[in-house]
């Protein structure tokens, strides 16, 4: 492994620190994991606006799936 | 390069310059710098990896909860204090801190710009700045240069925190002087603008208590004991501003508005009411309480307004259908314009109240004349401009409101009203209302209050608007047609408003009874618990309105609108609004140039009564011409005189001699073919009438008919189809009593007939001949001829469909007096029909006895002779016989016969053994038949002689009234029978 390639992968940690950092701060609630696969998603080139809405969708899916019990429940 | 290409790295971090931005504008400090620091060190990195994803965690990003702060602030802490524990915040820290830092220190206080320390130098964008113990500056260059090295070097103890740097004692003593000056000037300034806040509680005027108490001067009134019950004053001219204030209903230190307890909903003076130092405090209650007096009167009025404001564009939006008929919850529009002008009213005193306000502020403020103010002078002022007005309203509004709604509660605010279920019908709250109006008005002006009497007129003017403008309307279009084909009501047709007077009964206008009851005065219901629905000022115009909203329809109707038949002129053009119309009459009664309210309800009866009574009477008039001119009244009129009570003597004879064959015959006379085939060609030989509109049928049972009686030709009854408009003058009733007019005269003329037709027995055919000529000749001459020339007569001078209506019925009751068809009269009535039921038995006699051969008929001419007496019914007739009905009968006569002059009681029992009620029982032996006729002589005698008695009563009595110069002529004819 070259040092530039080593160099660019602590870069690369860095950002993702830092991105994970400001996450926190801005309260998105995206583990570490999960940001780190945006990310690269973001990367290979996927509207970041876009997968903001499908994680927004996945959440709102999330939420109404307890609910749905509930309903079936009663 | 990015494969999306469509976010720009300045867009993104311009979104979280607005995220820090927001930060801090929520006073988030350390989210705001957290969030600040994190970026710097982003945009370090990604100006070498042009990296932008931050900007999914923008769109991701949610405010800031209390974990995200906190974790901001170990964020922070750990970006400043890398590898150092937290410190805490101790005293010694606060205490070090500058007091006035920051730039939201700057000009408060009057500090001068030099006593704030902190970042002059940066700008409003860059608001980042940091806690005072913040080691570092604020510059960005200098932070991004600290940053990047804490990114590449792990030596960040290098840079250790260090206190800002600064001269302690002689900064500390120049900041704390100028510090206090700064804080006198601004406390004197606070202090100058509060002494003239007298509603502050800790308010104190400057009273002297150092001199001796002085009745010449005011300001020593404080040290005197009874002023000096409560220990806070307030200057007179303050008073009458916030008395001034509190009239309008606004909240003051004077009086309080209470919502509840004893005094619920009532102005009262204040529990802490400042004093005035020159009024004692039982003056000064006093005064306060009549001017809590007036500031409740006009609040009530004013809440009342607004709940009618809220309801009337509530009830906008409303399908007109959903409301109920029995209990309306609706108001009436003239509540709702009674509700207007008492606003207009209450704005009025608003907006006086407002100018006496201007004034006393003026006049402080040295513009203007100079003015003495003082609640004394106020009130008067005030009781000279409005009088009691509001008290007066709020009063009859009370009551009112008690009625409508049969409320007994005292308690209840007439505000309340607008969503209360009333109890009294639409049209019966109007004429409640604007009679209370009226009336107090009227009252308020004999006390010789014209500033309360002016002020009610007003509102009376303009609560009356909607009622006039309902009159216009009904006298414009007329009554509401109902056709007889949209009968079943469609809900499109013109309905009269419920509040109007005139109340529509839903006939439609083919019905005869259409004209006299389909539209009546609501106020005509017969209950007298009942409210009236007419308000006073319109009593004496509404029949006249009534009528002519009914002639007009009628000639809508037809077919012939009024504007048509006066040309140039449209109808009700110049119609005046109820308020220029007592404008008018205000002018004309104006004593040197001033107007007067002083009317009596009759003054506005009058009025409204002579406004109308043009336009009404042309109405009426124009309907009446019509019916005369365009419906051939005169000529049906004729036709139908001539016709039910043969005055057409040459046409009718012809018709009964036809008739009178039939009956002699056995045949059945009462078919109803035969009879309008006889009488239809009687008529076709004449050009008299129009047979097709006369229908002649007989109602009596087939028994009835044969039998040979004067009752047998009651049933018959004659129609006669008059066209439209006039089907209200002839209605069914009508008719009915033609019909028994015509019956009676045929009877006559039966006995007539019959006794001309017998040759034998002179005697006793010369008395009854005697009496049924006299009796025919009074009819047809003293009472029919009379009866129809005066008719005839005031006919001629009718105005109105009404009083053609009026005359004839008149005229009908008197036909029917006169002939003796009335339920007073029926003795009489029935001892003529027996007399009558006498001339036909001794008709019946003669046949037995002499032949059907024998008889005399002029006035036969193609039927068939009668077949011979001895038939087979009259020997059934013959075995019909009830024997002691007769013998009973005839023993009555007896009896009344020996003591005719002094028992009167007696007679009415020969009717119970009527003739009439007697089938014809003829025994005919020839020994028996000179006593029959002997017996017969004698009734008819005593008949006679019982009749005479009853008309010369009726002819002296009251009972007959105007009859009675009729009867008298009748009564001096009878005498003759003794001759």
């Amino acid at each position: 492994m070259s040092s530039r390639e080593t160099d660019r992968m602590s870069s690369a940690q860095q950002t993702l620190d830092i991105l994970y950092e400001i996450s926190q701060l801005l309260h998105t609630q995206l583990d570490k994991e999960t940001l780190a696969t945006c990310v690269s998603m973001i990367e290979n080139g996927v509207n970041p606006e876009a997968l903001a809405g499908v994680i927004q969708e996945l959440r709102r899916e999330n939420t109404r799936i307890p609910e749905q019990s509930n309903v079936n429940g009663q | 390069m990015r494969p999306t290409g469509s976010v720009d790295p300045s867009v993104v971090e311009k979104q979280l310059l607005g995220h820090i931005q927001k930060a801090r504008i929520k006073s988030q400090d350390s989210f705001a710098d957290a969030l600040h620091t994190a970026h710097l060190r982003y945009k370090t990195l990604a100006s070498r990896e042009t990296d932008l994803d931050a900007e999914i965690l923008l769109t991701l990003s949610q405010p800031p909860d209390t974990t995200a702060l906190h974790y901001a602030e170990e964020y922070i802490d750990l970006v400043r204090n890398p590898g150092k524990a937290r410190t805490g915040l101790t005293w010694s820290d606060i205490l070090s801190e500058e007091p006035f830092e920051g730039q939201h220190w700057e000009g408060a206080y009057g500090l001068p710009p030099g006593a704030i320390r902190g970042d002059d130098d940066s700008t409003s964008e860059d608001m980042d700045s940091l806690p005072s113990l913040s080691p570092w500056d604020d510059d960005p260059e200098d932070l991004e240069e600290r940053l990047s090295a804490w990114d590449t070097s792990s030596d960040v103890d290098a840079h250790p925190p260090t206190p800002p740097t600064q001269d302690p004692m002689l900064g500390v003593t120049t900041d704390r002087v100028s510090r206090q000056i700064a804080l006198y000037s601004h406390r004197d300034e606070v202090e100058g603008l509060q002494a003239l806040h007298y509603w502050r509680s800790d308010w104190r005027e400057n009273v002297r208590t150092d001199r001796a108490f002085d009745i010449g001067d005011p300001s020593t009134f404080g040290t005197c004991p009874w002023f000096a019950v409560y220990n806070k004053h307030i200057p007179e001219h303050d008073a009458v501003r916030e008395i001034l204030i509190g009239l309008q209903g606004r909240h003051n230190i004077l009086i309080t508005w209470l919502n509840g307890g004893d005094d619920q909903w009532k102005f009262v003076p204040d529990s802490q009411v400042p004093s005035l130092l020159h009024l004692t405090p039982l003056a000064l209650q006093s005064m306060l309480l009549s001017f809590s007096r007036t500031a409740t009167h006009v609040e009530h009025l004013r809440r009342f307004v607004s709940a009618m404001f809220k309801e009337a564009s509530k009830s906008d939006n409303k399908p007109a259908q959903t409301l109920s008929f029995t209990v309306s919850r609706r108001n009436t529009r003239t509540f709702e314009a009674f509700a207007e002008a008492t606003d207009k009213q209450i704005r009025a005193f608003d907006r006086w109240c407002a100018d006496k306000e201007e004034e006393v502020c003026m006049a402080r403020a040295g513009l203007g004349p100079p003015r003495v103010i003082s609640l004394l002078d106020l009130e008067k002022s005030l009781r000279e401009a409005f009088s009691e007005i509001f008290k007066v309203l709020l009063e009859m509004l009370q009551n009112v409101v008690r009625r409508a709604t049969q409320s007994s509660d005292p308690g209840l605010g007439v505000w309340a009203f607008a969503d209360l279920p009333k109890r009294m019908p639409p049209a019966a709250i109007t004429a409640l209302l604007l009679d209370s109006l009226l009336q107090k008005t009227q009252d308020y002006s004999s006390m010789g209050d014209p500033v309360t009497s002016d002020g009610l007129l007003k509102i009376f003017s303009d609560a009356a608007e909607p009622l006039w403008g309902m009159v216009q309307r009904w006298l414009k279009d007329g009554m509401p047609i109902r056709d007889v084909m949209t009968v079943g009501g469609t809900p499109g047709h013109a309905q009269l408003d419920e509040e109007f007077f005139i109340e529509d009964n839903e006939l439609v206008l083919l019905d005869p009874d259409f004209w006299s009851d389909g539209f009546a005065l609501k106020s005509s219901a017969d209950d007298i618990g009942r409210a009236p629905s007419v308000p006073m000022f319109l009593q004496h115009a509404a029949p006249l309105i009534l009528a002519a909203g009914k002639a007009i329809g009628l000639l809508h109707a037809l077919g012939m609108p009024l504007l048509e038949q006066s040309p140039g002129a449209k109808w009700l053009r110049d119609w005046k609004s109820f308020g220029a119309l007592l404008h008018s009459a205000q002018m004309e009664r104006s004593v040197n140039g001033g107007l007067t309210s002083r009317m009596s309800s009759d003054d506005f009866s009058r009025l409204v009564y002579e406004e109308l009574l043009g336009p009404c009477t042309f109405a009426k008039q124009t309907l009446s011409q019509v019916l005369v001119d365009e419906c051939d009244l005169w000529t049906h009129l004729t036709a139908i005189e001539e016709l039910y009570l043969m005055r057409r003597g040459d046409v009718m004879s012809n018709f009964l001699d036809v008739l009178f064959a039939r009956m002699n015959t056995s045949q059945s006379w009462s078919d109803f073919h035969f009879l309008n085939t006889a009488f239809g060609d009687v008529v076709s030989h004449t050009t008299w009438l129009d047979p097709t509109l006369v229908r002649v049928s007989h109602r009596g049972s087939k028994d009835k008919t044969s039998s040979r009686t004067a009752r047998a030709v009651e049933g018959l009854f004659i129609e006669y189809a008059v066209p439209f408009p006039l089907t209200y003058v002839w209605g069914p009733r009508a008719m009915q009593v033609y019909s028994t007019v015509f019956v009676f005269l045929l009877q006559i003329r039966r006995a007539k007939n019959v006794l001309e037709r017998i040759l034998m027995f002179y005697a006793m055919r010369g008395k009854l001949s005697w009496f049924v000529n006299v009796l025919l000749n009074f009819i047809c001459t003293n009472v029919l001829h009379v009866q129809v020339l005066s008719l005839h007569d005031e006919m001629r001078k009718a105005m109105s469909l009404d009083d053609i209506l009026r005359l004839h019925d008149e005229h009908l009751s008197k036909l029917e007096t006169r002939c003796l068809l009335r339920s007073h009269t029926t003795q009489l009535h029935r001892a003529i029909t027996s007399i009558l039921d006498m001339a036909l038995y001794f008709s019946d006699c003669f046949v037995a006895y002499a032949g059907s051969d024998a008889t005399h008929d002029v006035s036969r001419q193609s039927i068939t002779p009668p077949k011979a007496h001895r038939s087979r019914r009259l020997q059934r007739q013959k075995r019909n016989v009830i024997g002691f009905t007769q013998d009973r009968a005839l023993s009555a006569v007896e009896s009344s016969d020996s003591d005719t002059d002094t028992d009167d009681e007696s007679v009415p029992n020969v009717f119970e053994a009527d003739y009439s009620l007697a089938e014809p029982s003829i025994s005919f032996a020839e020994e028996n038949i000179v006593i029959r006729l002997d017996k017969m002589s004698r009734e008819l005698d005593a008949l006679v002689r019982f009749i005479r008695r009853g008309v010369e009563a009726l002819a002296g009595g009251t009972r007959s009234g105007e009859a009675a110069a009729a009867f008298d002529v009748f009564a001096f004819a009878l005498e003759d029978w003794d001759q």
